[in-house]
């Protein structure tokens, strides 16, 4: 029999040079694998699912609170001034909604006429609250409290009032990650709807202050377009479903190549007060396989 | 116990920052509450807690916000790491040094995103995105840097004496 010897219990920890240089690589391989494939997001994004989102949605209605008691203040006095000015609106909206109306009975009417079914008539949307915004000053990218359960998808465009903010880029159960076009990585294809001219709406950290997003690539040789044209997105893009409303065009100026023109369009979507969007649930890529 | 309140204090951080800090702001301009943070780790607890805690608050923040997933938390982590090495030349009491440093970390932090996002992408316009973006994040993060790092180095250095009598 062997005598039995006590070892001594050795704590052993890896020194820090050693996690650095794994972590390094871990990091490298992350970013490696979530610029080719989308295997990390699943299992990542539920794990967030789990614990950050529901803290996001509690703090969000106490941030919204605080905003809410510094506006009232603020504002008191400009709104007393607006409603006024609001009263007038109405009035002369309701003559301008009647003619409207009268107006959309004659297109749906033609519509049936040329037998000509608008493809994005009823949008199937699901509305969802902006949860939390991007850490930094540097991108800009949001939370929402709706994702998967919900039917959101990857590349479902968002909307907010009358225009577009951006797509989704990543989905979790219950939020999703969306990339607005502000944003300087995003590019979407859109166009004229006057003329039918394409052109990319490309986002841009200079002009994200002054809440205007910059174009470039436009065709307009007649020089047709001007201030104040709408821009709705193109029916090119394969992520924007078409038709959806950007902004309108606010200036424009001829590129030096003499062929294109480029300027700085007006988005219609208030990207400073993003509470409420609309995620439309039908993405381009199975709109064109129906 | 210490690794328990790190953690928690970090989600705290990173919470008020993605939703409080995101919302009510100066001008649209949010300071880096997540690097004083970091930083402070790294300057009580030395280069392996801040590596550990800068890759796991970067890890957070890419899977929700980055572009990439890996973008931030490298540079959580080298930033944590790199300040664990002030941990020897730092005495306590001095508050002037560690918030210059903070502010030290934030200027290479945003010129690493700088470098990664647009440099990258053909963008070579940094003047405008140091007047319009580096300075603006450098200020709020100095202020919110002088009235945090106190409370954060008094939990710290209370719980470094927890540690030590366990």
């Amino acid at each position: 029999m062997s005598p039995i010897v006590k070892k001594k219990k050795v704590h052993y920890s890896l020194p820090t040079r050693y996690w650095l240089f794994i972590l390094t690589l871990v990091c490298v391989l992350f970013m490696i694998l979530s610029f080719t494939t989308d295997i990390l997001s699943g299992p990542l994004n539920l794990i967030g699912n789990y614990t950050l989102i529901p803290f996001q949605k509690g703090l969000n209605n106490v941030s919204t609170g605080i905003l809410n008691v510094t506006d009232n203040f603020r504002n008191m006095e400009s709104v007393i001034a607006e409603n006024e000015e609001l009263k007038a609106e109405v009035d002369r909206l309701t003559i301008d909604n009647a003619r409207l109306q009268q107006d959309q009975y004659e297109l749906t009417h033609l519509r049936e006429l040329m037998e000509l079914d608008s493809e994005y008539d009823d949008l199937d949307t699901v509305g969802a609250r902006v949860i939390s915004r991007d850490a930094g000053n540097w991108y800009s990218s949001f939370v929402i409290d709706k994702g998967s359960n919900d039917g959101i998808s990857v590349d479902c465009n968002v909307i907010a009032g009358s225009g577009l903010v951006g797509r989704v880029t990543d989905v979790g159960p219950d939020f999703a990650k969306v990339v607005s076009i502000i944003s300087d990585t995003s590019n979407t294809s859109g166009m004229i709807l006057s003329t039918g001219d394409t052109l990319i709406v490309s986002g841009s950290l200079k002009l994200m202050d002054s809440n205007l997003i910059s174009f470039g690539q436009l065709v307009d040789k007649d020089n047709k377009v001007g201030p104040g044209d709408k821009i709705v997105t193109s029916n090119i893009s394969d992520k924007y479903l078409e038709g959806i409303f950007i902004g309108y065009v606010n200036t424009i100026a001829t590129d030096s190549n003499n062929l294109t023109k480029s300027g700085t369009l007006i988005p219609a979507a208030d990207f400073k007060h993003l509470e409420e969007v609309l995620v439309i649930k039908k993405t381009k890529k199975k709109a064109s396989f129906e | 116990m210490y690794i328990f309140v790190t953690t928690l204090l970090l989600l705290i951080i990173l919470l008020l920052q993605t939703t409080i800090f995101a919302t009510v702001n100066i001008g649209g301009i949010i300071p880096n509450l997540i690097i004083i943070l970091i930083s402070s780790i790294g300057f009580s607890r030395g280069r392996k807690m801040g590596l550990i805690f800068g890759f796991l608050a970067g890890l957070i923040l890419d899977i929700f916000y980055g572009p990439l997933i890996g973008l931030y938390a490298i540079a959580f982590m080298y930033i944590g790491f790199l300040n664990g090495y002030v941990k020897r030349v730092l005495f306590t009491g001095d508050f002037a040094l560690p918030i210059g440093i903070i502010l030290l970390s934030d200027f290479v932090y945003c010129n690493f995103i700088y470098v990664c996002l647009y440099l990258l992408q053909g963008d070579f316009n940094y003047l405008f995105y140091f007047t319009h973006k580096i300075i603006p994040e450098l200020i709020s993060t100095g202020i919110a840097a002088i009235l945090l790092y106190p409370m954060f180095n008094l939990i710290f250095t209370k719980l470094e004496k927890v540690y030590a009598d366990e």
